[in-house]
């Protein structure tokens, strides 16, 4: 059953993308534009109040009109209306318009800030996720001078689910890009490093990106991550035991995770823990052997995933061996990238079918 | 077409999706730009969109980005498929083999949540196709690789949106049921005899 049901939606905006499909010329589809451009703002500015499922449709019609590359220089009040309504479909709308055409203007983003706050209090996952979006996508300093001392907040509560957790995680990292000196170091910083435990993958891998961009800047605040960075990355690369069914990616376990833990493992020197430093030589070795076994499956993402690691292997071990020269591995290394190139498939990196849509080639 | 962020006060970009039609539109799902113009977008995606049809079906799927955005610090990645280019801008934090996998699972994505998706239901279904990106990419780094995490949270997403539409949705889905409903065969002709009614004389109203 498909996920979207074609059916339901809003039948104006469907009879209004077929109007500028079968325009003949740009001036017809102009000029269809700009008839719809009246009639929106006339509704807006009427009497009548519109009700929810309107300004949906409306605001969305206006988000078409701006994506097919006309400027839209209203509905900023309206899209913001939306966020305010306490059904999901209409403050979907609206945050999406808000992101795509973010607005300078002082007031608006005052009410903008009051309805994100109100979200992210709401205790609701999906709302607050749709917040965190919003803050992440913008990103803009107003922003980041409201919220950024509480995203890390939610991020590291116990009650937090766990898609609000992913979401946090990224949106303090937009944050701590844009506006390094608002996000504040403090308590939350070793209970993120805790996150490389967490049973939810898709977590794991949002905190990898975090903790990877702040130790950069800041690495002795985060260097108990080294043994949890490790520890993970040998569950998910030696033992077959564990079942990451649905994180397995065209038979390689959890490829991004991997590649983002070898390279939040390249911002350290090698540990000085010997059992620490035997595991990832172990993790090491798995993946290099990995590359030389013959693929498991012909298709051309099989190839790209096992590769994405391995190359990000290759990297570490070159970091390493500033420190701690290991000819050995520069070798299997190199054995291993040969082997990468005998195999033929991983020279052709696209596919497609000729069936006339796009679907991915099942070859 | 083009979907962006307005300007901030970092000049670093991160990542931006677009998706190009081969013969002429081009349709940006979502920039993650910062320092950028409306013009500035437009022209980014003529740029991209000559630096990527050129190309051939033979050579890899990795571009050095024009001068526009960032030159060789960024780079394009981008996949293929029938008429559709789907491109990714990316700087250093992804990895960049990983960026082209994601295309892949966006794509799948697609198809399981569209069932047989082509371009229509790209074009008709705007604000789902942003939804899925959102489930996938959050302010230009990578949120979730899982397929089945993606399309169960979409499923969430289409349950409170039918639960919503209450009594405005009835009508659409009353005639999707009487559609699906198995009506039996209703016979033409009923005969049912000869019947003949005898009216009695009503006395008129005075």
């Amino acid at each position: 059953m498909p996920a979207v049901s074609k059916g339901d939606g809003m039948r104006g905006l469907a009879v209004f993308i077929s109007d500028i499909r079968n325009c003949k010329s740009k001036e017809a589809e102009i000029k269809r534009i700009n008839k719809e451009l009246a009639n929106i703002r006339s509704k807006f500015k009427g009497d009548k109040a519109l009700d929810g499922y309107s300004k949906k449709k409306y605001v969305c019609k206006l988000l078409f009109i701006f994506l097919l590359g006309h400027d839209i220089d209203f509905g900023h009040m309206e899209a913001v209306n939306l966020l305010s309504s306490n059904k999901y479909t209409e403050k979907q709308i609206g945050y999406l318009f808000i992101s795509v055409l973010v607005n300078s203007n002082s007031e608006l983003i005052r009410l903008i800030n009051n309805a994100i706050k109100n979200d992210l209090a709401s205790r609701n996952p999906t709302f607050m996720n749709l917040a965190l979006h919003c803050i992440a996508n913008v990103g803009s300093r107003e922003m980041a001078e409201a919220f950024a001392a509480d995203v890390p907040r939610i991020l590291v509560a116990g009650d937090t689910m766990d898609s609000v957790k992913q979401s946090a995680a990224l949106c303090l990292l937009r944050l701590n890009r844009t506006s390094p000196d608002l996000v504040p170091m403090g308590e939350w910083t070793s209970r993120v490093v805790h996150l490389l435990n967490d049973q939810h993958l898709g977590v794991v891998t949002a905190a990898t990106s975090l903790i990877t961009t702040l130790a950069q800047k800041n690495p002795d605040d985060f260097k108990t991550s080294v043994s949890l960075a490790v520890a993970r990355l040998s569950r998910i690369v030696t033992s077959v035991s564990i079942d990451l069914q649905d994180y397995t990616y065209y038979f390689v376990p959890a490829p991004w995770l991997s590649v983002k833990l070898l390279r939040l493992l390249q911002c350290y020197p090698p540990p000085e823990d010997a059992a620490i430093r035997s595991r990832l030589t172990e993790c090491l070795e798995a993946i290099l052997n990995k590359a030389q076994e013959p693929p498991k499956s012909k298709k051309v993402q099989h190839s790209n995933a096992k590769n994405a690691v391995l190359f990000e292997a290759i990297s570490l071990i070159i970091h390493h061996d500033r420190w701690v020269p290991h000819r050995c591995f520069l070798v299997w290394s190199a054995e291993a990238l040969l082997a990468v190139a005998r195999w033929p498939s991983w020279l052709r990196s696209t596919q497609w079918t000729t069936r006339g849509t796009w679907t991915p080639s099942s070859t | 077409m083009v979907a962006g962020s307005r300007p901030t006060s970092c000049r670093n970009y991160r990542c931006w999706i677009e998706r190009l039609n081969h013969i002429t539109e081009s349709k940006t799902l979502k920039f993650a730009l910062e320092k950028t113009t409306e013009d500035m977008e437009q022209q980014i995606i003529r740029e991209t969109f000559h630096l990527v049809s050129k190309r051939d079906e033979n050579v890899c799927n990795f571009l050095e980005g024009g001068l526009l955005i960032g030159g060789s610090d960024n780079k394009l990645i981008y996949r293929h498929y029938a008429t559709l280019y789907f491109v990714f801008c990316v700087d250093s934090s992804e990895s960049e083999l990983g960026i082209l996998d994601l295309i892949q699972v966006f794509v799948e994505t697609l198809d399981k949540c569209f069932e047989n998706v082509c371009e229509l239901d790209l074009i008709f279904h705007v604000d789902k196709v942003h939804n899925i990106l959102a489930e996938m990419v959050m302010g230009g780094m990578v949120l979730e690789t899982n397929m089945n995490e993606i399309i169960t949270q979409v499923d969430a997403q289409n349950k409170m949106e039918k639960s919503e539409a209450g009594i405005a949705g009835a009508p659409a889905r009353a005639v999707s049921a009487v559609k699906n409903m198995n009506l039996p065969e209703i016979p033409r002709n009923i005969n049912i005899g000869d019947i003949s009614i005898k009216v009695p004389n009503l006395p008129s109203f005075k």
